[in-house]
């Protein structure tokens, strides 16, 4: 078997795959803190804006009554130059926006937030400035030595319908274990839903600078 | 450049420090996320539990019970009395309510001359009391709304779960009653094959919840074949019927008895269940033997801790031959199926335990973490036909004693990542005979295509031997054992797919992706036939590497859906492309 036969397949792959993605609406923005002593280490926190959420169709939802779900992961990586970065954790946390019709006013739930978990806004303005707000994640390396964040968003609509894979999410069992047997009808599926419906979420990355902890 | 300054500062006000001490202090200060923390009850983001669920049906439903659909506002000075529930809407409460109050996905209002006197639960929504307002009895609120919805006759009933493909084909209607919920389920059961063509299940099954802990569960299914035997070997009609007892708290575990005429594969490799229905389907290939399996069974599964799985089950089958039948493909449907080959006829008695941990941190998508399984069966038979096959294959079994074999099965995968992008995945899988006689036809394995060994065809280590020419095909070995890994790289490109003022088109929507992985792979695999002799390798003993076969390829994984391209590193093989509807594994 002749070396350029094995090259074709591989050239087709590269071609179908060197289509540019657009920007995501969704933007997250991610910085690090200043150095700060915690627990006699000087480390650097994540710092995590959304920006563009309530631009397009998130927006639509939102008006039409739909809560949103941001559900945030970050995960932290030690950076081994030269050689397999090595996976610490993953810490999460999220945060609900709903339309409130009767108060006519939105309320933006974020359990794990200091002071104020849940805020009330009046008006579409005030929310979209409340969302885009920094906000700085609590996430700390274990050891010391060369760190990166990885930040992971996800954006969905909370409806009735996905309501039995949330419980599931919020009882922590993962998703739908008849699904996991599987996993090729799933993908089926997603390929109807977006025939059928288009994509149920979305999802944006977004990795920091190496820092060091000392 | 980092800041040179650093401070010293404790958790508790780390946050509102950095940020009058950051450069956001010009703007808004950040928020600051703990995701330790702990969680107050009301703003725990939460479904209702099923027993709340059920109590909102129940009071929704009865007749004695004052509904609303939609806002209703109670004004100031006006009374009351009785049970009160309202389904989609805010109950505004200025006057005076006698009584438990349910709020179905809406919002509960208790203003300032507001009183309720009774218990009040709020599902999908917010309880909300004005200064002055009183709420007398508890107060137990659920943000995610309750999974129900109001049907034509006017009642609130269950909503489904969201439908799989599978279920696409499929429909279903629940009812609940007297303590029961009875489900009528109409639909396919599993994938299109030259057996059956595509079966149609039917029947009803049952819960009954007996104990806060233990429920009742009774499935009735009636299986019709789409196609048929001229020769009547196979049963036109299947049934499967289950009777369980499913212990939920704190250990989940399930007791059960199953009385089933199906037709089961021979082996579920080189596709998946739904890959192999497809390609059936579309190029009448069908990758899969079959026979037919009727008889009882009782089982026993648990979970004592989380990611750990028991099973054993102990069955009695009658396993019979069936032959292939001639259902319609969309491509080459002119074409003869392949055969489906004869296994050894007989009435089995099995016991079979199995052993699973899982620690994957995605079932669907892992990216870390272990998956270990393990099975074990044994099995005697003093009723059986064997086929013949030549010494070299399969000594003669017995004929003066009881036939008993026992066999095998190890998968063992690992999931891990280099950085956020770049994942390594290792799986060994194989297994076969383990002790006894020789295995019947119908446990015997073999390995090639698919995705075991993509680079080679359909079976390429099969046993068979020039002295047994069977056209079926049928997989003849005694073990198989295969490695494989994987190193995917997620590239951030995509096809299509775009996001412009936030509409897709239809065609990005529908063949659009993004951030496909690139995957390179390794596999190599072999399969034998155990004992002594020539072509045989000892028992205690796996063959020298020189004689595994090993391919190397090359995929797009767009989420699921894939190309992959292998080629043998030995032999004559073609360059072979496949499409998976799945990750590898």
């Amino acid at each position: 078997m002749s070396r350029p036969r094995f090259l074709l397949p591989l050239g087709i792959v590269v071609a179908l795959a060197a289509h540019p993605v657009a920007a995501q609406r969704v933007e997250l923005q991610v910085t690090l803190s200043n150095d700060t002593l915690v627990d006699g280490r000087l480390i650097r926190l994540p710092q995590v804006r959304t920006l563009n959420l309530l631009a397009g169709r998130w927006g639509q939802a939102l008006r039409n009554s739909l809560p949103l779900r941001l559900s945030y992961q970050i995960e932290i990586w030690r950076s081994r130059d030269g050689w397999i970065d090595q996976y610490e954790k993953t810490v999460e946390w999220g945060i609900v926006v709903r339309h409130e019709a009767l108060f006519d006013q939105y309320t933006v739930t974020t359990p794990r937030a200091r002071g104020a978990p849940e805020v009330s806004l009046a008006t579409w303005e005030a929310l979209d400035r409340y969302l885009s707000r920094e906000r700085l994640i609590l996430a700390r390396p274990g050891g010391r030595g060369t760190y990166y964040f990885h930040v992971r968003l996800e954006v969905t609509t909370l409806s009735e319908d996905d309501l039995e894979e949330l419980e599931r999410f919020v009882r922590g069992e993962g998703t739908d274990p008849d699904r996991d047997r599987n996993p090729a009808n799933r993908s089926v599926l997603q390929f109807l839903m977006r025939m059928t419906g288009g994509l149920q979420s979305e999802r944006v990355e977004q990795r920091t600078e190496k820092f060091v902890v000392r | 450049m980092r800041r040179p300054a650093w401070r010293f500062i404790p958790w508790g006000t780390l946050g509102l420090l950095l940020a009058l001490a950051g450069p956001a202090a010009a703007q808004e200060p950040p928020i600051v996320i703990d995701p330790d923390a702990p969680i107050a009850d009301s703003l725990r983001l939460s479904a209702p539990p099923p027993e709340v669920v059920e109590q909102l049906l129940t009071v929704h439903n009865d007749s004695a019970t004052t509904r609303f659909l939609g806002t209703f506002v109670l004004p100031a000075g006006s009374r009351l009395s009785g049970v009160v529930s309202l389904f989609r809407g805010m109950l505004v409460v200025g006057g005076q309510i006698t009584g438990p109050i349910q709020v179905i996905n809406g919002d509960l209002w208790v203003s300032a001359t507001g009183r309720i006197e009774g218990d009040v639960i709020v599902t999908g929504g917010r309880i909300r009391v004005d200064p002055g307002g009183v709420i007398t009895g508890t107060q137990r609120s659920w943000s995610d709304p309750a999974p129900v919805y109001r049907n034509t006759v006017g009642k609130l009933a269950l909503r489904e779960r969201a439908r799989t493909v599978g279920d696409l084909a499929s429909t279903s209607r629940s009812f609940y009653t007297a303590g029961i919920s009875t489900t009528l389920y109409l639909g396919t059961g599993g994938s299109y094959n030259r057996i059956e063509g595509l079966p149609i299940v039917i029947g009803p099954s049952f819960a009954h919840e007996a104990t806060p802990t233990v429920d009742l569960r009774l499935d009735l299914r009636g299986i019709i074949r789409t196609t048929t035997d001229p020769t009547r070997i196979r049963d036109r009609y299947g049934y499967d019927a289950r009777m369980e007892l499913v212990f939920g708290v704190p250990a989940r575990a399930v007791v059960g008895g199953r009385l089933r005429s199906e037709v089961v594969p021979i082996e579920e490799a080189p596709w998946s269940r739904t890959e192999a229905g497809w390609l059936a389907f579309l190029m009448h290939e069908d990758p899969r033997d079959f026979f037919q399996a009727r008889g009882p069974e009782v089982y026993l599964e648990a979970e004592p801790v989380k990611g750990v799985t028991l099973l054993a089950s102990l069955r009695e089958d009658e396993e019979r031959s069936v032959r292939a039948t001639d259902p319609i493909s969309v491509f080459r449907s002119g074409e003869a199926w392949r055969p489906n080959p004869l296994i050894d006829d007989g009435t089995y008695r099995t016991l079979r335990l199995g052993l699973g941990w899982d620690s994957r941190n995605d079932r669907v998508d892992p990216t870390s973490g272990w998956l270990l399984r393990g099975d074990w069966e044994y099995g005697v038979s003093n009723d059986y036909a064997p086929v013949t096959l030549p010494r070299s294959i399969r000594d003669p079994l017995p004929e003066n004693r009881e036939y008993h074999y026992s066999r095998f099965w190890v998968d063992a995968r690992r999931y891990a990542r280099f950085d956020p992008d770049t994942r390594l995945n290792l799986r060994v899988v194989g297994g076969g005979w383990a002790g006894g006689d020789p295995l019947p036809l119908q446990r015997r394995v073999s390995i090639g295509g698919g995705d075991l060994l993509p680079g080679y065809g359909f079976r390429a280590r099969d046993c068979s031997s020039p002295r047994y020419v069977d056209p079926a095909g049928p997989a003849l070995c005694d073990r198989a054992l295969s490695f494989h890994a994987e190193l995917r790289r997620r590239t951030g490109l995509g096809l299509l797919y775009r996001l412009q003022r936030g509409e897709l088109t239809e065609l990005d929507r529908i063949f659009g992706f993004d951030k496909a992985e690139l995957v390179f792979f390794l596999n190599s695999g072999t399969a034998w036939l155990a004992g002594d002799g020539p072509g045989k390798v000892p028992s205690n003993r796996i063959p020298v590497l020189r004689e595994w076969a090993t391919d190397v390829g090359v995929g797009l994984d767009t989420g699921g859906l894939g190309l992959y391209a292998a080629t043998a590193l030995s032999g004559d093989e073609p360059i072979r492309f496949t499409i998976r509807l799945q990750r590898r594994f």
